[in-house]
């Protein structure tokens, strides 16, 4: 990549188009920083074998979570929907185990 | 007021009993009030987290620390602060339980706890940093609590 010293900087739509929401693609080298709501800055720290190491500074109300997380606990919270009521059942089972 | 639960029909809530969840809990963002029935059977652990809006939406927990002799977590300070918890006794904890068609098999996840502030009527779904942890954990199996993932 030929350095112009200028940062690639293109909007994208997201798959949330219908929430008006926009993908921001941008261009950082080490060290640089970009600066969300003038309140969170995410920093590269370090680039190495195709990963990043990010630095994030927020607000204590700013949940930061990795996405993959994230997307686990919402497979779980889905296989938790309650379907059937089980909890009679579910007594004698614990009981069971508990002797 | 009256809440429409599938388990229970139409049962009666007192308002002040509605915990609010302002992101809803994950999977479920638009999902933002829910009221706790808890099980008057002592020698049973299994209680609901019953949406308000929705009377098929409710969730199987329990009180970890019931069960987990040894569950402690630290509630991170982003919780802390939405949550506008001030003293440890306002906290309430329970955790989610799934119950698989072998019902011997049922997990809790350990790893993303509901925490309530019962003072402020606040609860959020925390998802912890903390590696000891799992999104399945066997509650009846006791030479390994761990789940299969």
């Amino acid at each position: 990549m030929t350095d112009t010293g200028l940062n690639t900087l293109y909007l994208v739509k997201t798959p949330k188009e219908e929430e008006n929401n926009y993908m921001l693609i941008l261009t950082r080298k080490k060290d640089e920083s970009i600066i969300l709501d003038g309140k969170i800055e995410i920093k590269i720290i370090e680039i190495e074998d195709g990963k990043v190491k990010i630095g994030i500074d927020a607000p204590k109300d700013i949940d930061i979570m990795r996405k993959e997380l994230y997307k686990k606990i919402e497979e779980e919270n889905l296989a938790a929907v309650n379907h059937t009521s089980k909890l009679e059942d579910m007594k004698k089972i614990f009981n069971k185990n508990k002797d | 007021m009256k809440v429409k639960t599938r388990e229970f029909g139409e049962i009666e809530v007192n308002e002040k009993n509605i915990i609010y969840f302002q992101e809803g809990i994950p999977a479920f963002e638009e999902e933002k009030q829910f009221v706790l029935i808890l099980n008057e059977d002592k020698e049973n652990p299994f209680h609901y987290l019953q949406s308000i809006k929705n009377p098929d939406l409710s969730f199987i927990i329990i009180n970890p620390f019931e069960i987990f002799d040894d569950y402690d977590i630290l509630i991170p300070e982003t919780a802390k602060e939405k949550l506008k918890i001030k003293r440890e006794e306002d906290v309430l904890i329970y955790t989610m339980v799934v119950v698989p068609e072998d019902i011997e098999k049922i997990t809790t996840n350990l790893l993303g706890p509901i925490v309530i502030n019962g003072e402020e009527r606040l609860g959020k779904q925390v998802i912890l940093e903390d590696d000891r942890y799992r999104t399945k954990h066997f509650i009846f199996s006791q030479d390994s609590q761990r789940g299969g993932e």
